[in-house]
């Protein structure tokens, strides 16, 4: 139990106590206790509506054993996450996770990819940070080892200071405490986030809890489905591609043995491929091919070669003539003049190539089938025939499979797009979640410290009511607990009156304290209270208000404000209060003040402010480096000090007399406590 | 079948039984949901080694010393036994 002290003493809780908020300690305050045997009264529920369900006491044991084991999210999960993005196609290059062009991604696969990458990487950001910043504060390891032992390059004050910014430029955070930019430059605003919320180990373990929440949920987002047919129409034009490639394989390595250049051949193949599969013929292939071999290597003198070889047949041709002639003078005469003919151009070409260049050239031309006219090369003939042909055949398989795919296209894409689209939604649904879970792991932080205040403020009242108070504290008492944030202990539930907060403010705004004790003076059931000539009130109700008023005014007014600036925090644009045990009623304009309603405001509680803050030493360091760098703070952004602090910031403590008795010590402030 | 062998159906009356346990442990708040994961755990362990009813009372003991719950039930198989081996007794003296 805390130490609960009277309204008289100041009150503190110890380091130990704080850590055992969270914990499993039964020593914890009586409110956590209950607050838990609330959420176990929940899960008994939940399990006996499994049991009346069907299920068996064996799985329902299996089920408990396996919410106690799962494993706490953590920052290294998040690239297994991003994986799940993009309706299935996100891929791993290397370190980073990126969008696998080779599946042609639609534009809405692409978007859905990057904004989920881009929420789970500024989240990752923070929960590296946020891990290191934990582990440091319980072992007291330095962040670098930590951070060495983890295999994080980074240095940690990269790794600080990006996850810092990250929540510093979170639109969400932005809107729902503008004053934090009100603190001066960056780096203070840094350090004053950290001070006061991101080294709570109770805001990693949130984060951690929705993103494996979140990480669950994506791992079970539904698969695309694939046309059947069009599927193995994909493998057989695979299998085709890989028959072909070999194909090719084949016919570079027999032309580069006989020390062919191939990088011609090499530079068409994507066009004789793209021939291949449109269902061109054999021997227009061979064809092609043997050209480009020719234009790679050095064959300058082909023409020559070529007539040469081309004389040579006629030459054949013309002796064959002469001997079918017999001896028929005219006939031969004339063959013999056409040899003449033939010799001499033999003759003219004889000499402008070498042997070697005639040979080199016939040897591939027979490679390709072509005649062996040198008589020397009768092992190469046909040599690339069955590789060109084996190329050509797949071409005709991948041509098939092409066919099946386009036939199936319409069906096909109608069944993807169909599941896609599905997938896209879900993906659609994570993402929002993504988005809010830094906003949400701060607002619940915030209200949880609230909470905590709250409880103990009742705790505290209930040891007074034992020692019998006066009909006019109590009444006090209770309505600064309905009034404007409510709570009840029992449900553990919270709503938000944002109608009523925003009218008492903007009247204690316009009349300053004796605004608040005509407040007081409403709760204990005067219905002129606005008006009434509080010198004429009954004796009996001026005493109590008097001592309802010495007693409880500073709490109330406190209470008030504190109530008015954590409500600020929930409107449009800002937290999403999404959570349960939290209800909103009234306008969402309803806390909105003119701005000479905050300069009142500021006149009748702004030296209050600045006491408290000069009073705690946290609040003094913050001042004095705003000083130091010449950033005045406004009354918005020392109401958001003062709020931070005394909800439960790192280092110190605070509380005062709001509640006249409450003191928050918390966990990094062993010893240290101050109150105010 | 031998007797003091626990058959399928038995143990599965048990687990219901001791889930059950559980449920109303936590509906009443005399456990909270992290140590109702460890008592899961306890039992799955456990009892999947429980092969006789000899065992069985064993493993009801340690239970019950962790988890006053689980009293009652440890009373009660206990207290079977006994009456089981009493009847056991008389029934050779009226034999």
């Amino acid at each position: 139990m805390p130490n609960i002290a009277t309204p008289e003493a100041q009150v503190t809780i110890t380091p130990l106590e704080t850590l055992s908020y969270g914990g499993e300690s039964k020593n914890a305050p009586d409110w956590l206790i209950r607050g838990k045997a609330v959420e176990a009264q929940q899960r008994g529920r939940e399990l006996r509506a499994q049991r009346e369900a069907g299920k068996t006491g064996k799985q329902v044991l299996e089920e408990q054993r396996e919410r106690g084991s799962a494993k706490p999210f953590e920052s290294k999960k998040i690239k297994a996450l991003e994986l799940r993005f993009g309706g299935g196609a996100a891929k791993e290059d290397g370190r980073e996770v990126v969008i696998d062009t080779d599946k042609n991604p639609s534009f809405e696969q692409i978007d859905s990819f990057t904004d989920a990458k881009d929420a789970a990487e500024k989240i990752g950001k923070v929960l590296l940070y946020a891990e290191v910043a934990a582990e440091h504060t319980k072992t007291g390891k330095s962040p670098a080892d930590i951070l060495s032992d983890r295999g994080v390059l980074d240095r940690w004050e990269d790794v600080r200071t990006a996850g810092l910014d990250v929540l510093l430029q979170n639109d969400n955070l932005r809107q729902a405490i503008p004053e934090l930019q009100d603190l001066g430059p960056e780096s203070l605003q840094r350090e004053f986030l950290e001070g006061a919320l991101a080294k709570d180990p109770k805001f990693q373990a949130k984060i951690a809890e929705k993103m494996r929440d979140i990480s669950q949920r994506a791992s079970t987002l539904s698969e695309v489905p694939k046309d059947q047919q069009t599927e193995e129409a994909k493998v057989l034009q695979a299998q085709a591609e890989t028959q072909m490639q070999s194909g090719w394989g084949k016919m570079r390595q027999a032309l580069e043995a006989e020390g062919y250049d191939v990088s011609k051949l090499e530079a068409s193949q994507a066009e004789i491929d793209r021939l291949i599969k449109e269902g061109v013929s054999y021997p227009q292939i061979a064809n092609l091919i043997r050209e480009a071999v020719l234009r790679g290597s050095d064959f300058s003198k082909r023409a020559e070669i070529e007539a040469y070889i081309a004389l040579q047949k006629q030459r054949q041709q013309v002796l064959t003539s002469l001997q079918q002639a017999g001896k028929n003078p005219p006939l031969t005469d004339r063959y013999s003049k056409d040899l003449d003919g033939i010799e001499a151009k033999i003759a003219d070409i004889d000499g402008k190539y070498t042997p070697e260049e005639y040979e080199h050239y016939v040897k591939v031309t027979t490679m390709f089938g072509g005649e062996d006219v040198s008589g020397k090369f009768g092992q190469y003939k046909g040599l690339l025939e069955q590789d060109i042909k084996q190329t050509v055949a797949a071409g005709g398989k991948y041509a098939s499979a092409e066919q099946t795919i386009r036939a199936r296209n319409q069906e096909a894409a109608k069944l993807e797009q169909k599941g896609l689209s599905e997938r896209l939604r879900q993906e659609s649904e994570l993402i929002d979640e993504l988005k809010d879970v830094l906003p949400d792991a701060i607002a619940e932080i915030l209200l949880e410290r609230h909470d905590e205040m709250v409880q103990l403020q009742m705790e505290s009242r209930e040891k007074k009511n034992e020692s019998g108070v006066e009909l006019g504290l109590k009444i006090i008492e209770d309505a600064m607990n309905k009034n404007w944030i409510e709570y009840n202990d029992k449900t553990r539930e919270k709503t938000i009156h944002r109608d009523a907060i925003g009218q008492d403010v903007r009247f204690a705004a316009y009349h300053g304290d004796e605004g608040i004790k005509r407040l007081m003076l409403r709760d204990m059931g005067n219905r002129d209270w606005r008006d009434v000539d509080l010198t004429t009130l009954p004796e009996v109700q001026t005493k109590m208000l008097e001592q309802a008023y010495t007693t409880h005014g500073q709490a109330y007014k406190d209470r008030l404000l504190t109530d008015f600036f954590t409500a600020k925090d929930f409107r449009d644009g800002g937290f999403k209060v999404g959570f349960k045990n939290w209800k909103i009623e009234g306008s969402y304009g309803a806390l909105g003040l003119k701005e000479h309603e905050w300069k009142l405001l500021e006149q009748n509680f702004g030296k209050d402010l600045d006491k408290r803050l000069e009073a705690s030493q946290e609040g003094a360091k913050m001042l004095q480096e705003m000083k130091d760098r010449k950033v005045v703070p406004n009354f918005k952004s020392k109401w958001l000090m003062y709020l931070l602090l005394l909800l439960g910031g790192v280092g110190t403590v605070v509380a005062g007399p709001m509640a006249g008795v409450l003191a928050v010590g918390a966990a990094g402030a062993a010893g240290k406590s101050s109150t105010f | 079948m031998d007797p003091n062998i626990l058959d399928p159906k038995e143990k599965e009356a048990i687990y219901n039984e001791l889930a059950d346990t559980m449920i109303v442990g936590l509906e009443k708040g005399e456990l909270f949901d992290t140590d109702a994961s460890e008592v899961s755990g306890f039992i799955l362990s456990g009892f999947q080694e429980v092969k006789e009813k000899k065992d069985l009372l064993a493993f009801l003991e340690v239970l019950a010393k962790r988890w006053d719950i689980y009293k009652p039930i440890y009373t009660k198989y206990k207290s079977e036994e006994l009456l089981g081996k009493v009847q056991g007794e008389l029934d050779q003296l009226t034999n």
